[in-house]
């Protein structure tokens, strides 16, 4: 994917005394802005994906290239989505959230019993949302407060989030005929092949889209992730981010766990756990694309999308049981790869393995 | 943005070539699926070519099955009174396996023991074979007479059989592979009499469907005990109803959470399927009712083995059509029984468990929990023991 | 690669070689050559036809580079000169353009690919395991000595550390961490590491800035370690920003600008003057003072009260409007510590009270000092300054988001207006705002964090190392920017451990002693003879001492 230098035009000379050897991209004309948006380097995801489409296209040509399939993508990734939105702000900032899927679990579980006992449905939710807020605000005190490295602070709270919903529920789901009603509707809704679990999802990602790119905040997230001693001088509150990206997703992992209690209809004691892993790869393989190194909302949508389709493919496909574990781990490789390489090539550093090790050494030494 | 070198044009090459071999994994798994699992698809042609005599005569059988299986169980599967009296002060210890329904087990057999004077103690393991070896250690050293345990393979324990030989401490089982052979002396749910279960799954398939089925089954093989209610499932179907389509596929341990995904994407490539079988349903259906209906596919019925509150709760509801509940209780009782005869020293007998179609018609009115099949499993073994 | 340089060897036989490479040397030095004493071996390194070029720069062209056996070669140029590029085509960790030629002792190597045995490189992070001891480093290098089952013989490990430290004349406890050395006992180690298994004098050794974080007082000690490799017949590629210490110790010096070599001459030939015109290319005058008037008739605008920390030990202060302040002194005496307390960012906790007449006339805990607002120039531009990660714009904005549009919402135009302004009143050098900020030398990083301080219109700056890591063309640069600020008012504040800093540009100095101002001297008319004598003059064991800790 050589981009052909001729096709760029020449750019206008500017005024002010910064050397316009290259143009600043922002007063580029849309074509070449466009060009440069679907440079290889910034969504070699989105490569990847193009070719798993056609891939799947060729070899299930009658259930694949279809609207079916796109409803079915959506709707059985958006919580995966959400859980991986849900990480994608503590992150920007560097801190880990491992518990978000014990949280998940647990606003799930607290929704399902007080919905059980009779609580209203809307008070419900509440109790369940109000739960995952406080869990946010005890890991950023855990975190922030108490100078704990988030990875292995949010890993212990995460383990008690864990033992308190077993020893609350003995390790059995918590059912009740008003999880059909109004409840249900939350994550079942059905809006012309499309749930609404994906709506939200948009939603959020437009909101963080927001938040990262065009808010103060979001830059003060990104100095702080980045460097956060020259962001800390700089006069960025850094504590303070760190507090609220973790009631972020502590928050926003409630409401995930919300729409999951939701959609299988139970407050599951372990329906959380399994989005543990995809969240982190979607997120980490999403900070690659679009926004070099920086983890931002919809890369994190092009990680899930490219995931997601590549397992339904496989599904409509009936590959044995084995192939999907198989996609997603030569999938991250080739894309991180695809994006790296082009990167690095440009960056102009030398060869792939020295670089890794100079990376190496930076973090042994 | 930068004049070609030969460094990036190389580069290049190697992105595409790791991209390549992307698509090259996905091609890995589409040789692999035309030879992992033969004649999947091809099974739904045959639903067209049927004489609507024989499939008559099988749907009677299979109402008829059905009809017997949703009769609830009333006594247990134990007849035999023990005869002779029980020695009482043995201690008895329970291997869990750690997940939520192991523990509920551990509670139901200390509360079996008790009832004839016996001390037991739970040992809480991760499941992991390492965890697994090391409470055998902690039975022997705290002097067990005998450990009660589910789902123990002889292979893996086989380097402290000696031990327990030594000491004279017997295992009673359940829900394994293995033939029993000292110093195990008792397995129940064993695959003969889980196979039972597969039978009346494809009765209900067939006589719900008044032998219009076309029925996909969901295996688990990460357990090699359902193997046989899978194998039954599939005769017992074919011979209910010859003209029936019939398919399976393979859902590995790793990909339970996306198991709902799976299943949808089967389905919409295999529009003709009504009826989905799955192997250990409250593994495989968490959020399937919703995902089938927001695929369009409300009309396609679940029927199931095993289950939790989750899944009791999608029958009642009518969004799953039939389960086979597992009976904890009885079973529980049934491996102390068995105990009981050991120390009394008369035969063990060797007895299945309770089974049981539950479906919107006889869901009992509290499914919260787990719950016992047969209500007086208590005071009928009590009878049996002489207590 | 190699496949050239084999050519080029037997096409050019060796006395060809070398007449070609007098040529490419300027008249001075070819009459170096001739000298019988040192021009008749091969050259201990030869480099020619070097060019490597990145996307959208090239980092050095053409550049060619001859050591002779047993001097000390200079290596000086700006930041962004090609310095660093040239020592790492040479350590290997750069891939040159083809064409270039590369030989060691008249051995010819694959530039980028091999690293010769007889090449050894002192980086200027140094290269060593902090955690461990100067035996252990040592060893990790030079391979440790095993008996049977591979154990290590612990007493002749000592014996040989021993042996190996001893010419550099150091003392130095080899078992404990190297993180409770000095840096100049680090460097000893990382130089001894350098030349292990050499004997009788032979390659050449690279020293990349080794001077970089040497207090002032102890780069003589370092300069005769130098001498001492120099002595034993091991050539030294001398890489510095300090051109004092090139006149001291180098025998040749080879200039490089804009990546090209300008000219490689005999250091008796030029003077401090002249050389810092070869390497900015204009008319500089190293000895710059900014015309900036002592304002003692000027308004407080900071007072500092009893201050305590780490290193401060009841310092009072007053600050003046317009006044440029400079704070000296020996490390340990609390230098370093000052600015970033009055930042309110001290990593250790300060107590103490600070005042700011004109905003308010009550004094308010120095812990407190964040909420006062004092930007800071930090010390460690890499670490605390700079976020590479980000672009010259995101950069350049980081203090003053809270500016750009409204209720948190970024105002893209505002933001790049307010960029454009700054990278023009500041000449920022950048192939535009929008490339990440790690493409820019150092001088131009620095200013692109004076402009993050600057753009929130302060009063008062405070300026840690403000030249630290900066060529001496855009050092004069912000000399003249900020002796400006003070003209039309603003109050700077600066701590260096550069005494031309302080020179430069103050209008008064304080030299801080065990934590509280010990001397203040007019900057009119101060020599860098006085200052140093203020500062170490009168109690230089006792400032040793203390330097060690």
């Amino acid at each position: 994917m050589q981009r052909n230098d001729a096709l760029r035009p020449v750019p206008a000379p500017e005024p002010g005394a910064v050397d316009t050897k290259r143009p600043n991209p922002s007063r580029l004309p849309m074509t070449t802005r466009w060009l440069r948006g679907l440079a290889f380097n910034r969504i070699g995801a989105v490569y990847v994906w193009l070719g798993i489409v056609v891939v799947f296209s060729i070899w299930v040509p009658s259930t694949f290239p279809t609207l079916s399939t796109v409803k079915q993508v959506f709707n059985a990734n958006a919580l995966t989505a959400l859980a991986a939105l849900a990480i994608t702000i503590p992150l920007a900032a560097r801190v880990f959230d491992l518990s978000f899927a014990y949280t998940m679990t647990l606003s799930g579980v607290i929704t399902a019993h007080f919905l059980g006992v009779g609580v209203p449905l809307v008070p419900a939710v509440l109790l369940g949302l109000g739960a995952g807020v406080l869990i946010g605000v005890i890991n950023a005190v855990v975190v922030v407060v108490m100078r704990i490295d988030s990875f292995i602070g949010t890993l212990a709270t995460g383990s008690l989030i864990q033992a308190l919903i077993t020893m609350a529920t003995g390790g059995t789901a918590i059912i009740s005929t008003r999880l059909q009603g109004g409840f249900a509707k939350i994550g079942q809704t059905n809006v012309s092949g499309f749930t609404l679990p994906v709506a939200y999802v948009l939603v959020v990602a437009i909101a963080m889209w927001f938040l990262l790119e065009h808010t103060a905040t979001g830059r003060r997230l990104y100095a702080t992730g980045f460097n956060s001693d020259a962001a800390k001088l700089a006069g960025v509150r850094v504590d303070r981010l760190r507090f609220m990206s973790l009631v972020v997703s502590g928050s926003l992992a409630g409401a995930a766990g919300l729409v999951l209690a939701s959609t299988i209809g139970s407050g599951d004691p372990s329906a959380g756990t399994s989005y543990l892993l995809p969240a982190f790869a979607a997120a980490f393989l999403g900070a690659t694309q679009l926004k070099h190194g920086r983890f931002n909302a919809f890369g994190t949508l092009i990680a899930v999308l490219l995931l997601g389709t590549g397992t339904t493919g496989l599904g409509l496909a009936n590959a044995p049981q084995w192939a999907a574990d198989m996609f997603v781990g030569a999938v991250l490789i080739a894309s991180l790869a695809v994006t790296g390489i082009q990167r690095r090539s440009v960056t102009g550093s030398p060869g792939r393995l020295r670089s890794l090790l100079q990376r190496f050494r930076a973090v042994a030494g | 943005m930068s004049p070609s070198t030969p460094a990036r044009s190389r580069m290049c090459r190697t992105a595409v070539v790791l991209a390549a071999s992307a698509l090259l994994a996905v091609l890995v798994a589409a040789c692999g699926s035309s030879s992992n699992s033969p004649g999947t698809a091809s099974a739904a042609n045959a639903a067209n070519t049927s004489s609507a005599s024989n499939s008559n005569s099988g749907v009677a059988a299979a109402q008829q099955v059905v009809a017997q299986a949703m009769q609830r169980p009333s006594t247990v599967s134990v007849t035999t009174p023990v005869g002779k009296p029980v020695p009482s002060g043995k201690k008895i210890v329970f291997i869990s396996c750690g997940i939520a329904v192991c523990d509920l087990q551990g509670k139901i057999v200390a509360k079996a023991t008790s009832l004839l004077g016996w001390s037991t103690s739970t040992i809480a393991t991760t499941g992991t074979p390492t965890s697994v070896l090391a409470a055998y250690d902690t039975a022997v050293r705290q002097g067990a007479n005998a450990i009660v345990t589910t789902a123990a393979l002889r292979a893996e324990i086989a380097s402290k059989l000696p031990a327990l030989q030594a000491k004279g401490i017997v295992i009673s089982n359940c829900c394994t592979t293995d033939p029993v052979a000292a110093p195990f002396i008792y397995n129940t749910s064993t695959p003969a009499q889980a196979a039972v279960g597969g039978k009346i799954l494809a009765a209900e398939v067939v006589a719900d469907s008044k032998g219009k089925a076309n029925a996909l089954y969901v295996n688990l093989p990460a357990y090699s005990i359902l193997s046989s209610l899978g194998s039954t499932f599939a005769s017992s179907y074919k011979q209910y109803c010859s003209s029936c389509g019939y398919a399976s596929i393979d859902v590995a341990i790793t990909q339970l959470a996306t198991a709902p995904n799976l299943i949808v994407s089967y389905l919409r490539s295999h529009p003709s399927v009504n009826y989905v079988v799955l192997s250990v349903a409250n593994a495989l259906d968490n959020g399937l009712p919703a995902a089938l209906s927001a695929a369009g596919l409300s009309n396609v019925k679940i029927v199931g083995q095993g289950g939790g509150p989750t899944d009791y709760q999608y029958v009642a509801s009518g969004q799953e059509l039939a389960l086979l509940p597992f009976d904890y209780y009885t079973v529980d009782y049934q491996m102390v029984d068995a105990l009981a005869r050991h120390f009394a020293g008369v035969p063990v007998q060797m007895t299945a468990p309770p089974e049981w179609l539950m479906t919107k018609a006889n869901v009992p009115s509290n499914i919260s929990t787990e719950f016992p099949v047969v209500t007086g499993y208590q005071s009928q073994f009590l009878k049996l023991w002489g207590k | 690669m190699m496949l050239l340089s084999l050519r080029w060897t037997s096409l050019i036989p060796e006395h060809r070689a070398h007449e070609e490479s007098r040529l490419l040397m300027s008249p001075q030095a070819a009459v170096i050559a001739d000298n019988p004493h040192l021009g008749v071996s091969p050259a201990a390194l030869r480099v020619e036809g070097l060019s490597k070029t990145f996307p959208g720069t090239r980092g050095l062209i053409d550049a060619a580079i001859e050591i002779r056996p047993g001097e000390v070669h200079a290596l000086v140029g700006q930041n962004g000169s090609g310095k660093s590029t040239l020592i790492k085509t040479l350590a290997g960790y750069h891939m040159p353009d083809p064409g270039a030629l590369a030989e060691i002792a008249g051995e010819p190597f694959a530039l980028g690919e091999t690293v010769p045995e007889d090449l050894r490189f002192v980086h200027q992070d140094l290269g060593l395991v902090l955690e461990l001891s100067a035996m252990d480093n040592l060893a990790l290098r030079g391979g440790f000595i095993r008996g049977r089952a591979g154990r290590i013989r612990w007493r002749e490990q000592e014996r040989e550390t021993y042996r190996i430290l001893d010419r550099f004349d150091v003392e130095l406890d080899i078992h404990r961490p190297l993180a409770e050395a000095t840096p100049v006992q680090r460097t000893v180690v990382a130089i001894a590491g350098a030349l292990q298994g050499w004997h009788g004098g032979r390659g050449v050794l690279v020293l990349d800035e080794p001077t970089a974080v040497l207090p002032h007082d102890e780069v003589e000690r370092l300069l005769a370690m130098v001498r001492e490799v120099r002595r034993s017949g091991t050539s030294v590629l001398y890489v510095s920003h300090r051109l004092d210490e090139i006149f001291e110790i180098a025998d040749r010096v080879t200039v490089l600008r804009a990546g090209r070599v300008v000219r490689t001459l005999p250091v008796a030939d030029v003077d401090h003057r002249s050389l810092a015109q070869l390497m900015v290319g204009t008319d500089v005058d190293p000895d710059y003072r900014a015309p900036v008037a002592d304002r003692p008739d000027s308004p407080v605008v900071l007072e500092l009260r009893d201050v305590h920390g780490r290193r401060l030990h009841g310092l009072s202060l007053q600050v003046h409007r317009g006044e440029i302040l400079g704070v000296a002194g020996l490390p340990g005496d609390g230098v370093q510590e000052l600015p970033y307390a009055l930042a309110g960012h001290a990593r250790h906790p300060v107590r103490g009270e600070i005042r700011l007449p004109q905003r308010s006339s009550a004094w308010s805990e120095l812990a407190d000092a964040r909420q006062l607002g004092i930007p800071l120039v930090p010390a460690d531009r890499a670490h605390e300054a700079i976020v590479s990660e980000f672009t010259v714009r995101e950069n350049l904005t980081l203090s003053v988001l809270d500016r750009i549009g409204s209720r948190g919402r970024l105002d893209a135009a505002a933001e790049q207006g307010l960029v454009a302004r700054w990278t023009e009143r500041l000449a920022v050098v950048a192939a535009s705002a929008e490339v990440p900020v790690s493409t820019l030398s150092g001088g131009n990083q620095q200013k692109v964090v004076l402009a993050r301080c600057l753009a929130r219109d302060p009063e008062l700056l405070v300026l840690a190392e403000p030249t630290a890591g900066v060529d001496v063309g855009t050092r004069v640069a912000i000399y003249e920017l900020i002796a400006g600020l003070a003209r039309d008012g603003l109050t700077v504040i600066v701590s260096s451990s550069d005494l031309g800093d302080l020179l430069a540009m103050c209008t008064r100095i304080v030299v801080l002693r065990d934590g509280r101002v010990g001397a203040e001297l007019g900057a009119e008319g101060l020599t860098e003879h006085e200052l140093v004598n203020a500062i170490e003059g009168e109690r230089s064991a006792h400032g040793a001492n203390n330097a060690t800790q």
